[in-house]
């Protein structure tokens, strides 16, 4: 059964744990960062931060809204990343089959800087960023690693809030559906974020565009459902590069 | 007192979860083979004791209880009517399945007792834990007193099984902080750590695990504190310890250097299934080896921690 | 905390006030949350808009130093519009008691002021006493001289518009806290404040927390579950050092500290120990003299007889009048009057305010001992930027100190309880536990006086000092031990054993006790009573979520302090549901009462306030540096001239050093327009000494921010993200702008004054963090405690036109 997560971010209290604790699991080391006008920090992902806390803020009729989204790869059950990737060299990225997983293997190296750009522009979240040393390409990886001895991933158990949840996609998405039931009460326009695309189900309180830019594949350019017809569109790009 | 859903007990039966941990721990193959069909023999029993009701759970005096007494102390034996010899042969077939070095003397009981109508006089010994009568017993029919007791007990397992459920909700609301099961009073086979669950929304909830013991003999499970030693009460923490193999931090063995017990733990705060507690110390016999080793006692005997 | 952690979630109604309890307390939100979810409204009243605000029903925003009139505010709408618990008044707080003759208050001063002293003859706010020398009371609250009715006079000047105008928060605002609030002075209904350095880091920081307590009083909140005035300590054993005398004004278990005019044991107890005439008050500092012999005994052992005074003569004694606090030391040390000293586990150079003063002090030292996990400013301030170390004459020693987990001991969280917790793994290196350095250098001091005889080597030779430090031995002394064979209650006890009980100290030296508060603490029935982590409980005690067994709690195990007032006069609880304690007939059930007498109906009982002299809550406060009831006094530097309340503007007894560096802006000041505020952050961990040697905390927390509304940095011109310059009249720091909607300007008398909040966590030893925050804030004090006033002093912010600090 492939494994999901519910992230409720109405429980987020933006700790940062889940940012911190991935970062040592992975071995990843930190970035020189500045301070920029907001704690969000490092300001975005990158080959080093699989998961990054995202700060938003708003005044809303005179109402003060401090939203906290705890971002990383959403395992897309037909990722996009995937298939560009693996059109200009087959087995770069793989899908586990037993958690859903999305891996990027060794052979992302193989991938030309241009096409690593591309498999990011795929990415309807953009979150796949380049390691400019290795050439490889970086994200979160589920901790594959942990889950194949058994163990959760490191972001859920080191959730002091209840905010990262893990399990059986079935349970999520359940246990999704019920908790926004309790939350709409108080915050009218959460949602649930693109469920049936994805592995890592987002609960929002607010409209996305109130988080940031990519946390609905509706809202960005590439978008989910669209990706799908583009990379049957955009399996043939690599063939023409070849042949053409 | 706490009760918790066993997940695992009820979402999968004991042969899909045997074939699970074999494929992980191959090496432990032997045991699994060794001890399935007696598992699998005690899961048919509980199914056939569905249909048993012949008894009733006394009534639980708080004070008594909460100073120690189980439960079930003292309860005399219920009416287990022709159930018992079943579930005897069921077990018995399933021993010499699969222990052929004794497959021989187990085939000896079988054909001294296979026409006997007194087999629950047989489990009334070992219910009042009669050594003498047992003996009586053995010696009438000329079979090993060993195997026998064994046998016996593991055949009035099911039914403290099938008891158990009723109990646990008579004691639901009431404090206990022993070792021992507070239904059965036997002793634990082994432990689990869980996160803790709640319905509250917590703002931040800490990450200690909450202990809970599994019954040996009716697979009641109970929480108890974490720094104490379930057989001696001791909460000397410099004799508190564990062993562990240095692969797997999930599992260790928990020990005493008061009473120098021992007994087995799964640490499942970080892991991704719950596992089935009437199967799971199989998979720790490599701990319960190296416990022994170092002089610790198991605190509840069982077949895999004593042949 | 007069309640605990886990009883929050018994409150209808919670007011966080002066605290981001959910970023520097998290786990108090735990019980929060539990609270709101059984329907509970959360409040937070704070500059500031943070996770707390984010997590509560509402957010308040208020201009920085003016509680006062915020609460007294309340305290006027729970007054005139008559929603106080009048039994509970009437009976349990000194309402009906009658103010002496020589009261007055007039134009925000009381009567009693000393210009010159700027401080106040305390004997003019006395009650006036009956021919017993019990005083006065008016039951019928009527008399106009009782407290009630002073005390309605002194708050009918706090109108919502007198307290909108001062305060920045619209009336709105006001009526939304204060009904909410308000509706839990009813017998069923439970409301609690829970409060941090954002009420007491103020020159009137006591009196901020006077109102509180008045206010509980009032509605009836002090003494019952989900009620109380919640203090949410800092590092988690804040509380067990303040309970073991790390403030120089008094000894372990809040003894007072010996002064020069009081030369005897005699002398001492005299002065320092309250005498009651009334047969019903417990006045239970009536025992002091048992608990400070017992101290003495456990200092010097045999050394210490009746005979001697129990060796009293030996102390140090402070002098009359003086102030020993941070302030003042570090103004000696900037004089030059200090030689040396020891700094554990806490960074001043970056703590202290107006640093810039206190690090030129540390200069002046010919010799400094610091025990840290790493470098901090403070052991490295003689390299600091701008000096020239060549010139600088200190001698430091960095001694290595273990890290929490590498030590074992107990800890006193903020509800008293105290927790043990074992050594995890063996300190790192050569560092060694704070206990283990003390006492060993002690011991090196000792055998060099003893081989070479010092100027006066008695107090140091004769001391009871362990040969090595052990956790355990030390926690038995604290609890304290028979230095004789006794007979107590009926059982025998050997010389030597632990005593069972405060109630067993004597004054006779048959006892010792490190802190009488922790006695019964590690006794020989119960062993050491700080491992406990049994859950057990009665159905009376698991209705309000009190685990008697687990850990220990002082005083006497007791979990909710003043319970006694959570019944009527037969022993009855106020709310049934929520009974703290209730008298079956024959004894208490529940909590460890208030003392084991009976209900006050029997006539063989005592009033509930047992630790005051009248046994009375007390709403009139006669026992204040700074006046009976709190009135509105402005911050030291603040940006206005006038307020409503009274010609006074700011306190009339706050303390302050006077040196070429101490300058303070005057109020209004215009090249100072804009309040800055200071706080913690939950990344870094207080001066940031530690955290910052963490990469990925420093990764997620760089840099020094200054935190200003959308509208002050529109007027400004600054940009998010732009590194300004943030001065004071003292000091300068660059800091990176971060713009948010999470500060508010507030309106003030028709104007908009402006407010900025930074943290004070990053230090120029962590390379391009920035500075002490702290350069900008000014080392004036609270008249009672002389904390200093961090939480509000008069800054400008502007562009930095080059950026040295943060590169």
């Amino acid at each position: 059964m492939p494994k999901a997560f519910f992230v409720d971010t109405s429980r987020c209290t933006a700790c940062r744990g889940c940012q911190i604790a991935c970062k040592e699991w992975h071995d990843l080391p930190t970035t020189a960062t500045k301070q920029n006008g907001t704690h969000q920090n490092p300001p975005d992902l990158n080959a080093s931060t699989y998961k990054l806390v995202r700060f938003s803020e708003h005044r809303i009729d005179g109402k003060v809204e401090w939203y906290f989204f705890p971002d990383q790869c959403r395992h897309c059950l037909d990722a996009p990343c995937l298939e560009v990737a693996n059109g200009y060299v087959e087995g770069a990225v793989i899908q586990d089959k037993k958690t859903g997983a999305i891996i990027y293997t060794d052979r992302c190296k193989q991938l030309k800087e241009d096409e690593c750009e591309e498999v990011t522009e795929a990415c309807p979240y953009n979150v796949p960023r380049r390691n400019t040393g290795t050439g490889m390409m970086m994200k979160c990886d589920m901790c594959i690693d942990r889950q194949q001895a058994g163990l959760i991933p490191m972001c859920v158990k080191t959730c002091p809030t209840g905010t990262m949840n893990y399990g059986d996609r079935a349970d999520m998405l359940a246990m999704a559906e019920k908790t926004l039931v309790k939350v709409k009460k108080e915050y009218p326009r959460a949602s649930i974020v693109d469920a049936k695309d994805v592995n890592i189900v987002y609960l929002i309180q607010d409209t996305p565009e109130r988080y940031y830019e990519f946390v609905t594949a509706d809202n960005s350019a590439v978008g989910l459902p669209m990706s799908r017809k583009n990379f049957l569109a955009g399996m043939t790009k690599p063939a023409k590069r070849i042949f053409g | 007192m706490e009760i918790i859903q066993t997940p695992s007990a009820s979402k999968h039966d004991v042969l899909t979860g045997l074939l699970a941990l074999r494929e992980k721990t191959p090496a432990l193959e032997n045991i699994f083979d060794a001890f399935s069909p007696l598992l699998k023999a005690q899961e048919d029993g509980r199914i056939l004791l569905e249909k048993w009701s012949d008894f009733e759970i006394p009534e639980a005096d708080a004070l008594r209880f909460e100073q120690g007494v189980p439960i079930l102390a003292g309860m005399d034996m219920p009416n287990l009517g022709n159930f018992f010899p079943e579930i005897f042969w069921t077990m018995t077939t399933a021993l010499a399945k699969g222990m052929p070095a004794i497959a021989d003397k187990v085939t000896a009981i079988i054909d001294a007792l296979k026409d006997s109508d007194s087999l629950n006089e047989l489990a009334r010994s070992v219910w009042e834990e009669d050594n003498n009568a047992i003996e009586v017993f053995a010696k009438d029919a000329n079979v090993d007193i060993a195997i026998l007791t064994i046998l016996g007990s593991l055949s009035l397992k099911p039914f403290m099984n099938r008891m158990k459920d009723e109990a646990a909700v008579e004691i639901e609301n009431m404090f206990w902080n022993k070792g021992y099961c507070p239904i059965c009073g036997c002793f634990p086979d082994m432990s689990l750590l869980k996160k803790q669950l709640t319905e509250n929304a917590e703002y931040m909830a800490g990450h200690g695990g909450q202990r809970w013991m599994h019954c040996s003999c009716c697979d009641h499970q109970w929480r108890i504190k974490r720094n104490i030693c379930p057989w001696c009460d001791s909460e000397d923490y410099k004799k508190l310890s564990y062993l562990q193999s240095e692969e797997t931090k999930t599992e260790r063995a928990d020990i005493c250097d008061t009473c120098k017990r021992y007994y087995v733990t799964i640490d499942t705060r970080d892991l991704t299934e719950m596992p089935d507690p009437r199967i799971a110390p199989l998979s720790l016999v490599h701990l319960d080896v190296k416990a022994q080793e170092e002089g610790y006692e198991p605190m509840a005997e069982t077949l895999w921690n004593s042949l | 905390m007069t309640n605990h952690w886990c009883d929050i979630e018994n409150a209808d109604s919670i007011m966080i006030i002066g605290s981001n309890a959910a970023e520097h307390h998290p786990i108090s939100f735990k019980w929060v949350l539990r609270a709101k979810d059984k329907g509970a409204t959360v409040m937070h009243v704070d500059p500031k808009f943070s996770r707390t605000s984010a997590r509560s029903d509402f957010h308040v925003p208020l201009r920085s130093g003016t509680d006062i009139p915020f609460m007294g505010g309340m305290i006027n709408y729970v007054l005139s519009n008559k929603l106080y618990f009048k039994e509970y008044v009437a009976n349990n707080t000194n309402a009906a008691f009658i103010v002496g003759k020589d009261y007055k208050f007039k134009d925000g001063l009381f009567s009693g002021y000393d210009k010159k002293t700027r401080t106040y003859d305390k004997s003019k706010w006395a009650f006036e006493l009956d021919d017993k020398g019990v005083p006065k009371r008016d039951p019928s609250l009527k008399d106009p001289r009782c407290v009630f009715q002073m005390l309605k006079k002194h708050y009918s000047r706090y109108s919502l518009d007198n307290v909108s105008k001062t305060t920045g928060v619209t009336e709105e605002n006001l009526l939304k806290v204060y009904k909410t609030f308000a509706a839990t002075g009813k017998k069923d209904k439970a409301g609690t404040i829970m409060y941090a350095l954002g009420w007491t880091q103020h020159t009137v920081g006591v009196q901020n927390i006077r109102t509180s307590a008045m206010l509980q009083l009032l509605l009836g909140n002090i003494g019952i579950a989900g009620g109380g005035i919640n203090a949410l300590r800092g590092e988690p054993n804040v509380q067990g050092s303040t309970d073991h005398c790390i403030l120089w004004h008094i000894l372990p278990g809040y003894l007072p500290m010996p002064k020069a005019s009081m030369p005897t044991f005699e002398a001492y107890t005299k002065a320092t120990t309250p005498v009651s005439h009334d047969p019903e008050s417990a006045n239970w500092w009536q025992h002091k003299p048992k608990y400070m012999a017992s101290l003495l005994k456990s200092w010097r052992g045999d050394n210490a007889t009746a005979k001697n005074g129990f060796a009293y003569k030996m102390l140090p004694k402070a002098d009359d009048g003086e102030d020993y606090s941070y302030i003042f030391l570090f103004d000696r040390m900037y004089k030059n009057e200090i030689r040396g000293g020891f700094v554990f586990g806490t960074n001043p150079a970056q703590s202290v305010p107006n640093s810039n003063k206190a690090r030129k002090g540390l200069d002046n030292l010919d010799w400094l001992v610091v025990a840290e996990l790493h470098h901090t400013e403070t052991s490295d301030n003689w390299h600091r930027p701008g000096i020239d170390p060549l010139k600088n004459k200190t001698e430091v020693f960095l001694l290595p100190s273990a890290q929490r987990a590498e030590k074992a001991g107990s800890i006193s969280n903020s509800g008293r309880w105290l927790l043990w917790h074992y050594e995890a793994c063996k300190p790192m290196g050569e560092s060694r536990s704070m206990g283990n350095i003390y006492v060993d250098i002690i011991n090196r001091v000792r055998g060099l006086y003893s081989a070479k005889n010092g100027a006066y080597p008695d107090p140091i030779l004769t001391l009871d000092w362990p040969s090595f430090y052990d956790a355990e031995d030390m926690a038995q002394r604290i609890n304290g031990r028979f230095t004789k064979d006794v007979e107590f209650k009926g059982k025998k006890y050997k010389k030597g054993q632990q005593v069972p009980s405060f109630v067993a100290l004597g004054d006779d030296g048959s006892t010792s006790s490190l802190n009488w508060l922790y006695s019964g603490s590690y006794t020989e029935e119960g062993g050491n009573k700080a491992k406990r982590r049994d859950l057990s409980q009665t159905p009376m005690q698991a209705k309000i979520g009190l685990f008697p067994n687990f850990a220990w709690c002082w005083p006497v195990n007791r979990r909710i302090l003043y319970n006694r007032a959570s019944v009527d006069a037969n022993g009855k609880p106020w709310n049934p549901a929520k009974a703290v304690i209730e008298w079956n007939g024959k004894k208490w059930e529940g909590d460890v009462p208030d003392g084991g007498w009976p209900p006050n109906a029997t006539g063989k009982g005592r009033y509930p306030f047992i630790m005051r002299k009248e046994g009375h809550g007390q709403l009139y406060g006669p026992g204040l540096q700074d006046g009976p009831f709190p009135d509105h006094y402005e911050p030291v530097e603040t940006p206005i001239t006038s307020h409503p309340f009274s010609k006074q503007l700011s306190s009339p007894c706050y303390k302050s050093v006077k040196s070429d560096m101490d300058k303070l802006a005057k109020p209004g000041d215009k090249r100072f327009p804009i309040v800055l505020t200071t706080y913690s952050m939950t990344e870094h961990w207080c001066g940031g000494g530690e955290t910052r040697n963490v990469p990925t905390l420093l990764e997620a927390e760089p840099q020094l921010y200054v935190e200003m509304s959308p509208e002050l940095a529109k007027e400004k011109g600054i940009d998010n993200g732009e590194v300004v310059v943030v001065e004071s009249i003292r000091g300068k720091v660059e800091a990176v702008a971060m713009v948010t909607v999470r500060m508010t300007p507030f309106k003030v008398k028709g104007k908009i004054i402006h407010e900025v909040g930074m943290p004070f966590c990053f230090g120029w030893t962590t390379k391009g963090v920035g500075d002490a925050t702290n350069r900008l804030t000014p080392a004036v004090g609270d008249p009672n405690t002389t904390i200093p006033e961090y939480k509000a002093c008069l800054v400008n912010v502007s562009k930095a036109k080059k950026v040295t600090e943060l590169v």
